[in-house]
């Protein structure tokens, strides 16, 4: 394995556990998906990871080098694209790209040429000599990225890269993405996106409250749901005790998740099921406001393990 | 090394390319020499040394005339003196309260006889306290004038003594020789001496106002240049490159040697170029000493530096910098009166004014440009070594402790 997690902790001053003793493997080649809403504690794992924070207790090793006691080694393996635009606005891409090729330890006789080759790949040679202030939202993420393969990496840490990014843009740096790892590039990436991860993604882990609360390939995280769809209603009014239960005894219903003004509802066909919840809810009162049917995705999975949903926050 | 200097590099090639930073840097500054240079030059042009004396003369003596006349009026104080007369002392007292005079002298009644009969006597000097140099001016002057008469009475005595003892002469003829010699302390060089001795003092240690302020706006800008530099690391960490840093394969204390090299390289070029443009257009003519002024510049940039580290790792945000690093900057120099010159000071204020870096690097940089060589520049350039340290590694600490939660 290139990346193992065991018994991951971060505790914050106060006392807030960011990470809870997670543990989990990234086989080399892989692309790795980490989902969860802000406060998963995803960025605090890559924090870790990345050497960026030390580990409360636990340990996270890559390629065998450990973050606690080889820092330096770790550094040396991996590739970090963070969620802001790490850039520095008044000099120029090429100048940017030479200032973090140095601190990458890219010997001096390579940098031209992989600086250029990372331009090329991230198709921005034409621009290379331009001000990063000018850039658009969209070409910083990808000079963004493209610093963080400077170094060679065996692993390359995307923290969400594509935050802010028009459609175009986010579809040409998935593109790029799906092609290094093809080429045998590890990938750790998290994001808010779910089409994002399905696209990308072999393996998946879902971190809800700084614990790891599913991990598997899509197939297998999608196998959780089974072949169901999941009604989301959103209510005027909040819902009174005993909801949850009522819904329960519905033909096909097989779970349902209540929250303050939502329910979550797992069956084996929404369309056919929804008439009958919603003349329930009618019955004790309860105004909806809106209904959504999902088919089987990993953005349901994620709804029925957290109870909420990915862009929720 | 290599890397920490390419960050420091880079930080500065960072500021370079910032328009509004040139301005403020490198226009601002030499704006601020030339604005306060002319419009303060009277202040350094040595104006008339000028004392308005208000004389109560109770006696109305022989003596009372020289010293007025003779010593406070004569040739060679006559520009600096304007005598006024009070009809009393209360008045004269009052004159000084009010600060309608500089200063006071009573001659009590009586005063040539009882300097002729040898008896006790005084004269009393009143000193306003806005004033005091020159209040104490005439207070020397005064003692050098009775110091004279003294002696002269002493010497009279002695020979007086010498001639009796042999019976060549009766107490009634020396009597009158003594009136004879005492009358001659109009000839009183040494007193005239001590004045014009205290006023070039007054005035060396000042040179042309373009210079004072060449210097005093040129540190001040050094410690502002510093709090930029220092800025830049908030700025790595609003950004999230200081995170990127950290995650390349380069140690924490690289990563800060090249943020403190930064500010040292920014301060450096900013009082370089300052130092370059004051002389070429305004004619400042810095020392006669290069190893002196070597040895000045790298004290005050290394002390700053380690000033604008501590401010740096103080502030929490960079508006937090840019609004109160320079009012920082602007209260020390104040503080050691770079603004404006504050002349003769007490020592108690002239022990407040040196709590200021910015007034050892002023003291350092006014002997340099008053003809003084190296060794006159060593304590001051050892105390701002001293301040340096002493606020860098404060400020050291407490940025590794702001890493760790970075």
């Amino acid at each position: 394995m290139l990346v193992e997690l065991e018994n991951l902790t971060k505790v914050y001053p106060g006392g807030r556990r960011a990470v809870d003793g997670i543990c989990l493997s990234i086989a080399e080649g892989e692309s790795f998906g980490l989902l969860g809403p802000n406060g998963a504690g995803k960025t605090t794992t890559v924090a870790m990871l990345s050497c960026l924070r030390s580990p409360t207790s636990g340990d996270a090793r890559v390629d065998g080098a450990s973050v606690v006691r080889q820092p330096m080694a770790v550094k040396a393996k991996i590739g970090l694209v963070p969620q802001e635009i790490s850039l520095y606005g008044t000099l120029s891409a090429w100048e940017n790209m030479s200032f973090w090729a140095q601190m990458y330890d890219v010997p001096a006789r390579e940098q031209k040429q992989r600086i250029a080759q990372l331009l090329e790949l991230v198709g921005l040679s034409d621009r290379k000599n331009e001000r990063i202030d000018r850039y658009s939202g969209g070409m910083k993420r990808r000079i963004n990225i493209a610093v963080g393969l400077l170094g060679r990496p065996r692993l390359l840490i995307l923290d969400e890269p594509t935050v802010g990014v028009d459609p175009q843009s986010r579809s040409a740096i998935l593109e790029t993405l799906k092609r290094l790892n093809q080429e045998g590039l590890t990938l750790l990436y998290t994001s808010h996106y779910m089409e994002e991860v399905e696209f990308l993604c072999h393996q998946v882990a879902i971190m809800d409250l700084g614990k790891l609360i599913a991990v598997g390939s899509q197939e297998e995280l999608r196998r959780l749901v089974g072949e169901k769809d999941s009604l989301r209603i959103i209510t005027q009014t909040a819902l009174p005790d005993g909801i949850g239960e009522e819904l329960k005894t519905t033909e096909g219903v097989s779970e349902v998740r209540v929250g303050d003004r939502f329910l979550g509802i797992l069956t084996v066909q929404g369309r056919r099921t929804l008439p009958e919840v919603l003349a329930r809810l009618h019955d004790r009162g309860i105004t909806v406001r809106s209904v959504e049917v999902k088919e089987p995705n990993l953005e349901n999975v994620f709804l029925q393990l957290t109870g909420k949903e990915l862009r929720d926050e | 090394m290599k890397k920490a200097l390419r960050i420091a590099w880079k930080d500065l090639l960072m500021k370079i390319r910032d328009p509004l930073s040139f301005v403020i840097l490198l226009v601002v500054p030499l704006a601020l020499i030339l604005v306060l240079g002319l419009a303060l030059a009277p202040t350094f042009r040595g104006q008339p040394f000028s004392i308005t004396l208000a004389v109560a003369d109770q006696d109305q003596g022989e003596l009372s005339r020289i010293l007025q006349e003779e010593v406070f009026g004569g040739e060679a104080l006559k520009d600096s003196f304007r005598l006024q007369g009070a009809s009393s002392p209360e008045e004269a007292r009052q004159w000084v309260l009010r600060g309608e005079v500089t200063a006071a002298l009573i001659i009590p009644e009586g005063f040539t006889a009882l300097v002729y009969a040898g008896k006790s006597t005084s004269l009393e000097v009143l000193g306003s306290t806005d004033a005091p140099l020159r209040g104490q001016i005439v207070k020397s002057i005064a003692e050098g004038f009775v110091t004279e008469i003294l002696t002269r009475r002493a010497m009279a005595e002695v020979a007086a003594d010498g001639l009796l003892s042999r019976g060549l002469t009766t107490p009634q003829e020396i009597s009158l020789l003594v009136q004879s010699w005492l009358p001659q302390l109009e000839q009183t060089r040494s007193l005239v001496t001590l004045g014009q001795e205290t006023e070039q003092s007054t005035q060396s240690s000042l040179p042309g106002a373009m210079g004072y302020y060449a210097i005093s706006m040129s540190v001040m800008y050094v410690l502002y240049s510093a709090n930029e530099g220092g800025r830049s690391l908030l700025q790595e960490r609003r950004t999230g490159t200081i995170n990127r840093l950290l995650s390349a394969p380069l140690s924490r204390s690289t990563i800060l040697s090249g943020k403190i090299l930064g500010v040292c390289f920014l301060a450096l070029t900013q009082f370089l170029l300052v130092i370059l443009v004051a002389t070429l257009a305004f004619g400042v003519r810095w020392t006669d000493s290069p190893l002196g002024f070597v040895l000045m510049i790298a004290c005050t940039v290394g002390c700053m530096s380690g000033l604008g580290v501590l401010l740096c790792s103080v502030f929490k945000t960079e508006a937090q910098a840019g609004a109160i690093g320079p009012a920082v900057a602007m209260i020390l120099t104040f503080l050691a009166g770079g603004m404006f010159v504050f002349g003769q000071v007490s020592p108690w204020m002239n022990a407040v004014m040196h709590i200021s870096p910015v007034r050892w690097a002023m003291d350092g940089f006014l002997q340099l440009m008053n003809g003084r060589g190296v060794t006159a520049v060593l304590l001051p350039a050892g105390v701002l070594v001293a301040m340096g340290a002493a606020f860098l590694s404060v400020g050291v600490l407490r940025l590794r402790r702001w890493q760790d939660v970075a």
